[in-house]
């Protein structure tokens, strides 16, 4: 059995890899071990698997915090956010690129996906950058640094699921971004700024009608709202998400735009991106379970032990092969896959499991966006003809090397990741 | 309710049933709408790709339909026996499986309709 599932596991590789939906590819792996090795033994095994992942009360939290972004982006919050920045950062050089990575910092926290984020600025953002003379390369790459927080600013769908396939409480981990992402987003606006001083480029700071910052702040106060339903224990994870939802309701009520089509519109979306995104951890769930029941994660871990024993080699690696397959895969498959088997991995780490996952997290972002087959890096390309595919490759280097840099200095300061999560 | 002493210890099961209705539900109309993430880099970069893409959705149409033999197999038995889901508020299971075999059925249509869209339109 144990060969057929790894012979399944590289079989499902060449099928992601050759474009089959997702959830199919998993799928077909699980029919065809079901046939060709358990028989008519397995069939209510697989179809429990599905039932009981399907019925995960937590995966609610994926359509909820969804349709949160969803209400609050037809509310039309995306121009009152960015003209409102404008308004606080008017006095800084630079101060368009500034409001792009507060602006994609915030839509992260709302939307908490690094693709929407990035398309979303692409087609509206970036062509206001550029056609007032802003630096190219700096200006796409201060948006996929600002779209790559997406799953580490609470909250984050990938952190549900993240946290829903280690077992580890999903409020810890959703919290556990907090420090982090707020400390990239600073570290990523001083670059932006340092890179502004030193390269003036007559780029045209003209002044524009500012809204007044108290159309940002009924925006602020909903992540504030959730995070603070979550972190006071008021709330688990899915109930603050469906408080969101009741209070994108308000928001859009409050911008005068709550109409019972943009409700319909935003229902339907939302059920049809969680349907996307659950129906592959559905059929995923089962190939997880074969990998442990076989034996082969095991000889994974094995593998993956006999290059070295050292702790900190040992994290160096285990987070350098989702850091390369994250360029190949997509980020919810590659967890799939991974997860179940480095949760073996943990008693060997240097760190705690809650620094291990979120480490984890970290890479898988970066990933994302790391030449040259960096999902979001095409997200971007494809919302807007103005920039290469090289000019993005070159924009988004220095803020993968600052995410490195900030990768190893988390290692070493794990406080930064466990300090919120302790409160809870 | 939790918080002030009234707790509704039907809410999260029901919560869970429900998102599984609305899931395979939704599963047909995704399919429809090409809503399926996939990785289409080498896909999109070789001659004759809705060649691929036919074949695809014939595989795909295959793949949904042993799981609904499969599952059809479940479903009958779960009737035969009565089981029941493992929870605070049960319900027969066989509830579940059939939301997701309508799911799996509908669905597996869409996939062939877009094959024999794709078959109509190049021979029209």
């Amino acid at each position: 059995m144990g060969e057929t599932i790894a012979f399944g596991t590289v079989a499902l590789l060449g099928l992601l890899g050759l474009g089959f939906p997702v959830f199919l590819a998993f799928l077909l792996v699980n029919v065809a071990i079901i046939a060709l090795e358990i028989g008519p033994m397995g069939y209510g095994m697989f179809i429990n698997s599905m039932l009981s992942t399907a019925t995960t009360q937590a995966l609610s939290t994926i359509p909820l915090f969804i349709l949160m972004g969803e209400i609050i982006f037809r509310a039309g919050a995306v121009d009152r956010l960015f003209v409102s920045i404008q308004s606080v950062v008017g006095f800084i050089p630079g101060r368009q690129n500034v409001v792009a990575m507060l602006l994609s910092a915030i839509l992260s926290a709302l939307s908490g996906a690094s693709m929407a984020v990035a398309a979303m600025l692409g087609r509206t953002v970036l062509p206001s950058l550029l056609s007032r003379g802003y630096d190219k390369k700096l200006s796409t790459g201060t948006i996929l640094a600002g779209a790559s927080l997406a799953p580490i600013v609470p909250p984050s769908v990938l952190v549900i699921i993240l946290g829903t396939l280690a077992e580890e409480s999903i409020a810890k981990l959703l919290v556990a971004g907090l420090v982090p992402g707020f400390l990239l987003a600073c570290i990523f606006t001083c670059y932006i700024i340092f890179r502004s001083r030193a390269g003036q480029d007559g780029c045209q700071e003209e002044d524009v009608e500012c809204s007044p910052i108290t159309d940002a702040l009924p925006l602020i106060g909903l992540i504030l709202l959730i995070l603070g339903a979550i972190l006071t224990g008021v709330a688990t994870p899915t109930e603050a998400a469906a408080v969101g939802v009741v209070g994108a309701l308000g928001v859009s009520k409050l911008y005068n735009t709550l109409s019972f089509k943009l409700l319909a519109d935003s229902v339907i979306e939302a059920t049809k991106l969680g349907c996307m995104i659950i129906l592959i951890m559905i059929c995923a769930k089962f190939f997880s379970q074969l990998l442990a029941m076989s034996g082969v994660a095991d000889g994974l871990e094995q593998l993956i032990m006999s290059v070295s024993t050292h702790p900190y080699i040992l994290l160096l690696l285990v987070m350098l092969i989702p850091f390369f397959l994250c360029m190949l895969i997509d980020q919810i498959a590659l967890l799939l896959i991974i997860v179940p088997i480095y949760k073996g991995l943990l008693d060997y780490m240097p760190v705690e499991p809650l620094v291990f996952w979120f480490l984890l997290l970290v890479n898988i972002t970066v990933g994302g966006i790391t030449p040259p087959f960096g999902y979001t890096l095409f997200a971007l390309k494809g919302s807007t003809d103005l920039v290469s595919l090289t000019d993005i490759y070159r924009s988004v280097i220095p803020f993968i090397v600052v995410y490195f840099v900030f990768c190893i200095f988390l290692v070493f300061n794990p406080w930064l990741i466990t300090w919120v999560p302790s409160l809870l | 309710m939790r918080s002030v002493g009234y707790p509704t210890s039907w809410a999260n099961d029901y919560v869970g049933y429900g998102l599984l209705a609305s899931i395979f539900l939704a599963f047909p109309r995704v399919t429809r709408d090409k809503g399926h993430v996939a990785i289409t880099f080498l896909l999109d970069n070789v001659p004759n790709r809705m060649f691929f893409k036919n074949i695809f959705n014939v595989i795909s149409v295959l793949v949904l339909a042993a799981t609904v033999v499969i599952g059809a197999q479940v479903f009958t038995s779960q009737i035969e026996t009565g089981v029941q889901t493992v929870s605070a508020t049960p319900i027969q299971k066989y509830w579940l499986t059939g939301f997701l075999l309508i799911g799996l059925v509908f669905g597996a249509a869409e996939f062939l309709l877009q094959v024999l869209k794709k078959n109509t339109s190049q021979h029209g």
